[in-house]
Order: structure tokens, then sequence, then C-alpha cells
């Protein structure tokens, strides 16, 4: 637990580090990635809600603290988004999968990596459209131009969520599955 | 042993016991950030900086933790951008150099077919002026490459009205005459050949000799002129023509300059060194003059005493002068003009009038060297007028001496 711990609180300062100083440098047409935001949805699909939880928390009030572009936007934003992509594609507790079983109810159960993406793609959705709103309340009329630079932040994010989900999950060890012990 | 791993010993420690200090450490964790979150929230909204103090600490280990990644990130990135240049500039470089090898390719063919356009542009000026020769343009298709004798191939022959013994020019120079002609091709034998013999005369004192190669005599690419008079000398610059004597070669071709005279040596070493104005060195077009000679039949050769003395047209007449009564010659004059006579009044009043005869024909039969009038130009391209009294162009310097003032 205590290297579990430590190990996230590393990814934690590294993930703010990225957001904070490398995504500015690998924009692509003028756009920058969430890097946060696919951290925090590989640690969704990975590690759960709880994690997600803290991770959204701690970026966010970092970058709220040390990047004070908007005032309480990153602080809650990035926990909103992350909460709202882990409800949707985290892994289930155990008495919902069994509630669903006892149901009969099916439910679409995708692989992780695909889950990863997924709820990358919907957070930073929801990211940019909060942050169109911010634009639009501000004044501005959002063009093309503000869709696009959205759209491409949404596809850039997702796919880097699919790059780095695979590092993350291999870091924490949950990059196979454990094969159950035999029964001699 | 079937090869899988040895079953994990199980934990003696309570799994609840630890299942509560974990929930426990998350709660901490989470309620420690939801304090953050909540000072930092009501700082922003009261304005109290004793709320700032938690993010103040925050802020004051992010900083140098920031601080030292972001100039690692600084630095990766000013590496890659570096490698970004390199490759750029390399790039660029590449282009540019086949941009460069494209350019200078066709630079030379530029030079290439202006030197070409030049060639023929004299190639059709000589022609051009020298139509009542027949000239006709060949191209050098081989050349021997022996140093006793000078001979080249050119791609005109019979078919063409080429015959043996007709001079080849090039340049408004005499090169060689054609021999060994074929239906498609013929042999020229240039004028350094040893065995080239070709009459000639000094244009400024019309002696005549025999212009003869030296190539096989001393390996130079010389000519010797024979058989001039004993009692001329002629002197170093002096041009030396064709004098159309034997062949079918017509006058006045320009074959070289005198260079050296060997008179009053041996009698059988008494020639002048001839240096050709044809570069043999680089032949490749050249024109062969398929002038042929109409000789005209004598239609009697009865004495009667009505036979009157009519002046044959020369190349070069001479002019008479009539003052009063008398008639002089003057020297020989190089265009013979076939217009008005000349009137003018002499210092007693008498009426001078300048009649040339014999008159000269449109059809000349004497070679007309392309560019002559060029050759006897300023070379510098310019002439300064004369002046009576020159004048320093430099004004002299004042100089002026001033005493020390102590």
């Amino acid at each position: 637990m205590i290297k579990k711990g430590i190990q996230f609180t590393v990814l934690v300062f590294i993930t703010y580090l990225l957001q904070a100083t490398v995504a500015s440098h690998v924009a692509i047409a003028g756009v920058a990635p969430n890097f946060a935001i696919a951290v925090i949805a590989a640690v969704s699909i990975a590690l759960g809600r709880k994690y997600t939880f803290v991770i959204s928390l701690a970026v966010g009030y970092m970058l709220e603290i040390m990047l004070p572009a908007l005032d309480y936007i990153y602080l809650i934003l990035y926990p909103v988004c992350a909460m709202l992509g882990a409800l949707f594609f985290a892994d289930k507790s155990e008495r919902r999968m069994e509630e669903e079983r006892s149901t009969g109810k099916k439910a679409l159960r995708l692989p992780a990596h695909v889950r990863t993406m997924l709820c990358a793609l919907l957070s930073i959705l929801v990211f940019e459209t909060v942050n169109l709103l911010y634009v639009y309340l501000s004044g501005i009329r959002p063009d093309m131009g503000h869709y696009g630079r959205a759209l491409i932040s949404a596809a850039y994010t997702t796919l880097l969520a699919g790059l780095l989900q695979f590092p993350i999950r291999r870091w924490f060890g949950i990059h196979r599955l454990k094969k159950a012990p035999e029964i001699s | 042993m079937d090869g899988s791993k040895p079953d994990r010993q199980p934990s003696n420690r309570n799994p609840r016991r630890w299942r509560l200090i974990r929930r426990t450490v998350i709660v901490i964790v989470v309620l420690a950030l939801l304090a953050l979150a909540a000072s930092h929230l009501f700082a922003l909204i009261t304005g109290n900086d004793t709320l700032r103090a938690p993010e103040n600490g925050v802020a004051t280990v992010l900083t140098p933790l920031q601080t030292g990644f972001s100039s690692i990130v600084d630095a990766v990135v000013d590496y890659l951008r570096t490698l970004k240049l390199r490759a750029n500039i390399e790039t660029a470089y590449n282009e540019i150099k086949l941009e460069n090898e494209q350019l200078v390719y066709q630079a030379m063919l530029a030079e290439q077919l202006q030197y070409e356009l030049d060639v023929y542009k004299d190639l059709y000026g000589e022609i051009s002026i020298n139509e009542s020769m027949n000239p006709v343009m060949a191209t050098v298709i081989s050349r021997s490459g022996g140093n006793y004798f000078s001979v080249f191939t050119i791609n005109k022959g019979t078919s063409d009205g080429v015959a043996d013994f007709m001079a080849v020019t090039m340049d408004g120079a005499l090169v060689g005459y054609t021999y060994n002609t074929k239906s498609t091709s013929a042999n020229v034998r240039t004028i350094i050949d040893s065995d080239a013999s070709i009459s000639a005369l000094i244009s400024s004192t019309r002696d005549q000799g025999t212009v003869r190669g030296t190539l096989g005599v001393d390996g130079s690419a010389m000519c010797r002129m024979y058989y001039l008079p004993e009692d001329h000398l002629p002197r170093p610059g002096d041009t030396v023509v064709t004098s159309g004597v034997g062949m079918g070669f017509p006058k006045g071709i320009p074959i070289g300059t005198v260079r050296e005279s060997t008179r009053g040596m041996e009698a059988n070493k008494s020639y002048v060194v001839i240096e050709p104005i044809a570069d043999f060195e680089h032949i490749e077009y050249v024109i062969v003059l398929r002038y042929q000679p109409v000789a005209e039949a004598i239609t009697s050769q009865d004495v009667s005493e009505d036979l009157a003395l009519v002046p044959l047209e020369t190349a070069r007449p001479i002019p008479t002068i009539q003052i009063g009564s008398d008639f002089f010659q003057l020297a020989p004059t190089p265009e013979p003009t076939e217009s008005i006579p000349l009137e003018t009044t002499g210092v007693d009043g008498t009426v001078i009038t300048i009649t040339p005869t014999p008159a000269g024909g449109t059809d000349s039969i004497e070679y007309n060297v392309p560019n002559a009038t060029e050759e006897n130009t300023n070379p510098y391209g310019y002439t300064l007028p004369p002046t009576a009294s020159p004048t320093p162009t430099v004004p002299p310097l004042e100089l002026t001496v001033e005493d020390d003032a102590d």
C-alpha cells in the first residue's frame, strides 16, 4: 500500500508537471493536449474512482494555485470531468455486477483500453464545453475556430490517453490479468 | 514441478485492519485536499490572506520542483528543436545544392548554346558576305591524332557540291583545302600540314610566294612562305592572304601574319615564318568555298586597229587624279567605288576631278573577310581624342609647411 501510495503521489506530481510544462511544447496546430485529463482517465480505468477523485482534485488544486487562468475553474472542473468519466467507464463494483447478473441486465463490456480513451474523450469534451461556455459568457461568440480547436484538443487528448495508459498501467502492475492459483 | 510459480504465502496481516487503515488514509487525504480547496475558494471569495497560507505552502513546495522540471523540459525541447533545425538546414542545404547543380547545368547549357549561337552567327555572317563563293557549312566529324599531319574530315562531299582543292575557312581565315572527296564526306588538309602548299601573297607588298606547313618539319603549328622576291623584306605583322593562283582558291583569304624572317641566312633557309590566324585546336565547324573560277574562252586573236584597250577590273584599282591637264596616280585604294567622280577646287582655282579607274564590279571575286573593320579597331573599345597640349589629370598637391608653434 505504501509503495502504491508513493507511486500515486509521484504520478500526481508528474501529471501536474506534464500539464504545466510539457503540454505547451507538444502543441499541434497551436492546440496543446490536456495531459491531466489523459492521465486522470487512465487512472480512472486502472485504479478506480477513489484514486480518480484524489488525483483530479490534487492536480486541479495545483493548477488552480499555480496557473490561475480562470478562478475556480480548474479546481472544480477537473474533479467533475474526472468523476463524470469514471461514472460511465470505470470498473463496476462487485455489488453492482452481482446486481446486474441477478437482474439479467446485459451491459456493454468494453476492453479497458477502449474505455480509457472513451473516458478521456468524455472528460475533455466536458472540459472544452465548459471552457467554450465561459468564453461565450465573457461576451465572445464562439466561431468555427473555437470549435475546431476544441475538437483538435479532444482528439489529441483522447489519443494521448490511449498512449499514456500503457506505461501507467504497467507501472502500477495492472497491465496483465492475474492468473488464479491452480487447485491441485 | 509443473513450472508454475509457487503460491503466495497468506499474509499474516489482518485484512480488516489494513482495510481500515487504507480507508482512513484515503479519507484523510481527501479531506486534506478538500480543506485546501475550500481554503482557496474562501480566500478567493473573502479576500482573506490568512486563508492563502496553505496554498502558499504548496506553491513553495511546487515552485522549485516545477523550476527543475521545467528546465529539464526546456533543455529537451531545445535539443529536439536543434535536431529539427539541423534537419531543416540539411534539407535546405540539399535542396539548395540540387538547385545549384541544376543552375550550373543550365548555365553550362546556356553557355554552350551561346557559344554555338556565336559560332553560327559568325558562320552565317561569313557565308552571307561571301555568297558569290558558293559557301557551304560543314561539321568536322573526325580529325587525325598524329603529330606530323594535320587533316580532318568534314560531313560534306560531292553530293553537296564539294570537290577537291576547295578552300576551307573558319572565322574568316584559311584552314586548308579539301582533298580525297567522297560523296558524303571530304578530307581537309590544313595549312600547317607539311604537305600543304598554297600560293599566297603579302597584302602590303603584294609579293607572292608559296605557303607550306611546318607541322612535319619542326612540330610547330606554323607556316613558312617561300619563293619571295629577294629584294623585298616583309615586315612582322604583315597579313598573308591567298593569291588565287593555282587550285580553285579565291583571292584574298587571310592565312596568317608574318612573324619573323630568315632573310640573309643560307639560301635554302630563306623563308618567312607565318603564324596562322585560324585556331586549329578548336575546329568544329568550317566553311567550304565551292568557288570555281570560270575560264572565258578567247573568241579572237586578231589584232586590228579598232582594238581598244579596256582597263581590267582589279580588286585594288589605282585612282587617277587630274589636276588641270596633268594626271597623277595615287596609291591603291582598298575599296573602289563606282560613284560619281568627285570634283573639288584647287588652290589656284582649277577644278580637280577625282576619277577612280578602273571601277570595281559588284560581283567581286575576292574573298571578303568577315568583321574586317573590327579587327583594326582599338582593342580597348574607345579612342581618346588627340590633344594639342596634354594636361595632367591629377592636379599637383598643395603642400604647406607650418612652423612649430613652440
